[in-house]
């Protein structure tokens, strides 16, 4: 069905996502990392971008920034449960202007897949 | 300028010194007069001179050994002049006045600058100061610019006058230091009376009490604003017993913790009690003994200020801590939630007994996630991560919505009586849902608090402050007041002050999350407003929520 980018510091939460993109058909890529999530984006070619937006390393903003520049860039979901010092409001009222939807955490498995639905219908 | 004026050229006719002239200049020095200020007393007597003589200039000379120097001089802004150009120098060798009708057709003067110079001097009379051992120090003379006689009062005037100065010179001689000590004293004691006019005005204009303390540890003084804080008629407060006023915790007052100000307890005359700082003075007084007194600060209001900050401090501390947790656990949450609604979804709805048990079991974890999913979200609504769009809105309208919707709360013996006062109209900037929210919070425990029966009174009204009010914690302006009040069983002290801290209860385990009062205390924090509590055992609660009043064209 379609390529799906996953990028999330958190095991448990990338293990959901990407069973639940899996089981709907969807080739799920996983990175633990806004850096990582780069260097996969460099390489390859995706449909979709699910991106936690707090992350220690290299954030979802880093990544949402770098798709920015990209041409025929793939749709970007944004998904945050916040970190200690910034809610996930905050994050998202940064994500928002970038991305094109937004989820938090933790949402309801049928949530995401209508909001991934929804993404890549516009896309396609 | 001396010598351009009077130049010292053109001696006079006068030739050589008096008779026993060094014993007069000893006497002279005796006097200690010479090149001192000028003195009221002697100011004085020129002044008198002139006026009663009707001269222009009229001069206390005093004859040093090549100068004469004026103590006192009317009309004239000269220091000293040249003895040897001097009238009095003359005038101090008789015992009598020395008249000079016309200066110009007398041989002994007409050549003199004084004369023929810019002073230009006609007449002249001087009375020699005789001291009473016979010694002519100097002379009181009157001058003119122009020729004119003496008469004989003018001359009886002038011998009074001159007995004037040297009684004056008398006394200050006798007095010795002490007349200068006098004058001073005088300056002094008038300086010292506008220092004290001015002490009183600053103490009295000063909220703190300033007392001083008699021997026997009874007010000697208290300034009017200590009398107002102890609670004393003006005048009052004289004599009454220190002991019965404050009492202080660190009652050894030695020297090195005289600077320290301690805390203590005041006394009002009602017999009420209010916390006080005070700081010990001690000085030495007037007759050398050791004096007391104190600075008494009453320090109720900064102690409730204190109090509010110190638990503003706390909830934003727990906040902050309550707002880290509850992210963290929303990533903790989300395979909880997700993974199990997956494995809910892989089992079919029919099976084995295990297979139905899995799946009951499945979906209790699902609903136990789910509402920690929600506890998680009130904490973060207390902690304020998450923000809702405040919007103006009708405030008496969405408050009459917000209570509307509280009667299925409340268990149905409790009756909900609304007073919404007429004057209180207008807007507030504020989340409509997030209203809703506290009044039903504050419902839901005003229930818990009446066990069941009795009455919830909601009432809005308006209050314009014109000034900050420090005991209800607000700024100056127009504010909404909502007061909700039930007829419960109360609160002590220590749950009034805990109650809006996140997961306080006094509700058994499972029936409350304690966050409701946090998310109100947050919410109201967030509209700029404030929410206070009032309660006492037995007497049921009342909380106040304050919001401002958005202004409009």
């Amino acid at each position: 069905m379609a390529a799906i980018l996953l990028i999330d510091d958190m095991k448990g939460v990338r293990r959901t996502v990407s069973a639940l993109l899996t089981r709907a058909g969807h080739t799920v890529t996983e990175a633990d990392d806004g850096g990582a999530g780069l260097e996969l984006l460099r390489g390859g070619r995706f449909d979709l971008v699910i991106t936690d937006m707090l992350m220690p390393k290299h954030d979802g903003m880093e990544v949402l920034l770098f798709l920015e520049q990209q041409p025929n860039r793939p749709k970007v979901l944004a998904i945050s449960g916040g970190g200690s010092q910034v809610s996930a409001d905050e994050a998202f009222l940064l994500a928002r202007s970038k991305a094109d939807a937004t989820l938090a955490k933790p949402f309801d498995n049928a949530d995401l897949l209508a909001e991934v639905d929804k993404l890549l219908k516009v896309s396609a | 300028m001396i010598a351009s004026a009077f130049p010292s050229s053109g001696r006079s006719a006068v030739g050589g010194a008096p008779p026993k002239e060094v014993d007069r200049l000893i006497a002279l020095q005796r006097y200690q007069i010479l090149d001192t200020p000028s003195e009221p007393a002697f100011d004085r007597i020129v002044r008198l001179a002139a006026l009663l003589l009707d001269v222009p200039v009229a001069l206390i000379s005093l004859v040093d050994a090549d100068r004469q120097w004026f103590k006192a001089r009317y009309g004239l802004d000269a220091l000293e002049t040249p003895r040897a150009i001097a009238f009095c120098d003359h005038a101090i060798r008789t015992s009598t006045i020395l008249v000079v009708p016309d200066a110009r057709l007398d041989p002994r003067f007409c050549g003199n600058p004084l004369v023929t110079g810019e002073m230009h001097v006609r007449f002249y009379a001087g009375a020699p100061l005789m001291t009473p051992d016979g010694f002519a120090l100097g002379t009181i003379c009157a001058l003119d610019h122009v020729p004119r006689e003496l008469n004989s009062r003018d001359a009886a005037i002038l011998t009074a006058l001159a007995e004037q100065v040297v009684h004056e010179l008398e006394i200050r001689s006798a007095l010795g230091e002490m007349y200068r000590d006098v004058a001073e004293g005088r300056r002094t004691a008038r300086t010292l009376q506008g220092e004290q006019a001015k002490v009183a005005a600053m103490l009295n204009a000063s909220d703190n009490a300033v007392l001083t303390i008699d021997a026997d540890g009874r007010v000697a003084s208290l300034n009017r604003a200590g009398e107002a804080m102890f609670g004393f008629e003006p005048g009052q407060s004289i004599g009454k017993p220190m002991a019965g006023l404050i009492s202080i915790e660190d009652a050894v007052a030695d020297d090195k913790n005289m600077a320290r100000s301690v805390d203590g307890n005041g006394w009002r005359q009602d017999g009420t009690q209010f916390p006080i700082e005070v700081s010990r003075v001690r000085w030495t007084d007037a007759e050398g003994c050791p004096a007391n007194g104190a600075i008494v600060r009453d320090v109720t209001e900064r102690r409730r200020r204190e109090a509010a900050a110190h638990s503003r401090d706390k909830l934003a501390a727990l906040g902050r801590t309550a707002g880290g947790v509850a992210h963290e656990l929303n990533n903790l949450l989300q395979p909880i939630i997700g993974l199990t609604q997956l494995e809910l979804d892989q089992l079919p709805g029919e099976g084995t007994a295990e297979q139905v048990e899995s799946r009951e079991n499945l979906a209790m974890i699902l609903e136990s996630s789910k509402q920690a999913r929600e506890v998680v979200r009130k904490v973060l609504l207390f902690a304020r991560k998450a923000k809702p769009r405040l919007t103006p809105v009708d405030f008496p309208a969405v408050l009459g919505r917000a209570i509307a919707s509280i009667g299925k709360l409340l268990p149905p013996g409790v009756h909900v009586e609304q007073v919404i006062d007429a004057a209180a109209v207008g807007v507030a900037t504020i989340n409509e849902a997030e209203l809703a929210e506290v009044m039903a919070n504050l419902a839901v425990n005003a229930g818990h608090a009446m066990d069941g029966s009795g009455t919830l009174t909601i009432r809005l009204d308006r209050l314009e402050l014109t000034m900050a009010s420090a005991s209800l914690g607000l700024e100056a302006g127009s504010w909404f007041r909502i007061s909700v009040t039930d007829s419960g069983h109360g609160m002590d002290a220590n749950t009034r002050a805990q109650i809006f801290e996140p997961f306080f209860t006094t509700k058994p385990i499972g029936q409350g999350t304690g966050l409701g009062l946090s998310i109100a205390y947050g919410v109201l924090r967030d509209w700029k407003g404030l929410i206070a509590v009032d309660s006492a055992v037995g007497h049921g609660s009342a909380f106040m929520l304050y919001v401002p009043i958005t202004p409009t064209p």
